[in-house]
């Protein structure tokens, strides 16, 4: 009697074992959860008298293989997989355990009282997924060929279009496992799969900012006044040299727009930081445009030509946080070379007829004194200064002489 | 007709029911389940599915140690295995009842 209980406990701890061995890939938790109590099942069933018996184990309960998948196919868990050895199984063994936790979560979510609502709830928007994995796709392979700017939402050409419906189509078609992609393709396209998840978060998080701060920076250059100075050819002029009607050289010309403003090519005077620099031939400093010395003790930088200094000529003032000419220096100051020595004489609408000398000439006055620059500077000064009353007369630039004059009483 | 694929989806169900009657180790349930009437049902599949309805946390087990043998582990309902039970009996109902006004109509004409 003891010896056949031994036996068949015997056969059952082998048969037992057996199938434990067929579910060796799920680990061992989970084998010993699902076979916990499987020798008493099967001594039961075989000493229950209603139950007609085989010969052996297999004749009773089938292949240890057979019983094992029936196991695992009834408690929901995935069949084995088959071929997995070795090396591959060793670098698999992080991912099954990944897959391992992945389930367990799911399984305790699932226990939760909240969380098939949200399981149902995702489920049913699992197509909004599909379309945004495809258009995330699209994006990526758009901005890897440079066929749209950084951040676009939608393509903007018919290729692009044809991409991104070709993505969405693809990606919702696997998403309905209307694709039947072979077991080897399954691993490389669930990496690409995750891969999009990430990369369309992150571009849902990104674009709107990304696009923000184009439409600002855009709007922000639109919105820029542009620099002042003068623009001759494309290129800043550095300098202004003003000849009279005659073709003379004209020192100490001021000059000022239709609102009487001063037009200068020196726009951050006084502050040799900013100023343009130049280098003569063999010169050890760089050298600075100066400005002219004003009625009130201020600085005009609309006189030209502008003289320069050298660096060292200067000395910072921190008050005003301006350079400063050095008093010693002011007979260092030197004058530009003109363009031309003269121009070809002109004949200008306001003229006198015999051309000797503008009419109008007079009441603005740069012309004669040709030598000093700081002549010039302190009585027409305030001709000008009043003019802005005219600031908003249209006239363009080849009416403009007689312009100042009509201000004047 | 081939039982066993109708059975399938009604397994829990069933073992639900058995439970509900009263708690259970692995083969008793199938015994009942058998004297019930259900014999197509492979006894690994009820182990399995004891073992998911419990994971699902419809069911609660404890161990009993056994003088004569191996240890067995019974497994009884608790309140969401109750409600389960409750929400499938009622869908069955409504489905058999489906079925049968459609077979009964069917058989009418």
């Amino acid at each position: 009697m003891s010896i056949v209980d031994d036996a068949v406990a015997h056969d059952v701890r082998t048969y037992a074992a057996q199938v434990r061995a067929e579910l060796a890939d799920l680990g061992q938790d989970q084998v010993d959860d699902l076979t916990d109590g499987l020798e008493a099942n099967l001594s039961d069933a075989l000493a229950d008298e209603r139950r007609t018996h085989g010969g052996t184990l297999v004749d009773e309960f089938g292949e240890p293989g057979t019983y094992a998948a029936e196991l695992r196919a009834a408690a929901g868990l995935a069949p084995a997989s088959r071929g997995a050895g070795g090396a591959r199984a060793a670098l698999l063994s992080p991912w099954r355990a990944l897959r391992e936790i992945d389930r367990a979560a799911l399984t305790h979510l699932r226990t939760t009282r909240w969380f098939p609502g949200v399981e149902d709830l995702a489920v049913a928007l699992r197509p909004a997924w599909w379309v945004l994995r495809g258009w995330a796709l699209a994006y990526l392979v758009l901005q890897v060929l440079g066929a749209e700017p950084p951040s676009f939402w939608l393509p903007s050409t018919f290729g692009g279009w044809v991409l991104l419906g070709l993505s969405v189509v693809a990606s919702a078609q696997w998403g309905r496992g209307r694709w039947r992609t072979g077991p080897r393709w399954r691993a490389p396209l669930m990496v690409l799969s995750g891969a999009l998840a990430v990369a369309a978060v992150i571009l849902l998080l990104s674009l709107p900012s990304a696009q923000r701060y184009d439409l600002q920076s855009a709007q922000a250059q639109a919105a820029a006044a542009p620099a002042d100075g003068i623009v001759v050819d494309g290129q800043y002029a550095h300098n202004l040299f003003v000849y009279d009607a005659q073709g003379r050289p004209v020192e100490g010309a001021q000059v000022f727009d239709q609102a009487g403003r001063p037009v200068t090519t020196e726009p951050n005077g006084g502050d040799l930081w900013m100023q343009q620099t130049s280098w003569l031939d063999g010169a050890d400093e760089p050298t600075y445009h100066v400005g002219v010395a004003g009625p009130n003790g201020e600085t005009r930088w609309n006189v030209f030509p502008l003289h320069s200094l050298t660096a060292g000529a200067w000395t910072y003032d921190d008050a005003t946080g301006r350079h400063l000419v050095d008093d010693g220096a002011r007979d260092q100051v030197r004058a530009p070379s003109w363009p031309f020595a003269s121009a070809a004489p002109v004949t200008p609408w306001g003229a006198v007829p015999d051309g000797t000398e503008p009419t109008d000439a007079p009441s603005v006055t740069p012309t004669p004194p040709s030598t000093s620059p700081t002549d010039p500077a302190t009585d027409p000064a305030s001709d000008p200064a009043s003019d802005p009353a005219g600031g908003g007369e249209p006239a363009p630039g080849d009416v403009a002489p007689p312009a100042p004059e009509v201000p004047t009483p | 007709m081939d039982t066993t694929q109708l059975l399938k989806g009604v397994l829990d169900l069933a073992v639900l029911a058995v439970v509900a009657e009263e708690d259970g180790y692995g083969y008793d349930v199938v015994r009942r389940l058998r004297t019930a009437g259900i014999e197509e049902v492979g006894d690994a599949s009820v182990y399995g599915t004891l073992r998911r309805l419990y994971s699902s946390g419809a069911l609660t087990s404890y161990v009993v140690p056994s003088d004569e043998g191996p240890h067995r582990k019974y497994y009884g309902i608790n309140a969401q295995g109750r409600a389960m039970l409750a929400t499938q009996r009622k869908d069955w109902y409504e489905f058999a009842g489906t079925m049968q006004r459609l077979l009964g109509t069917e058989a009418v004409a």
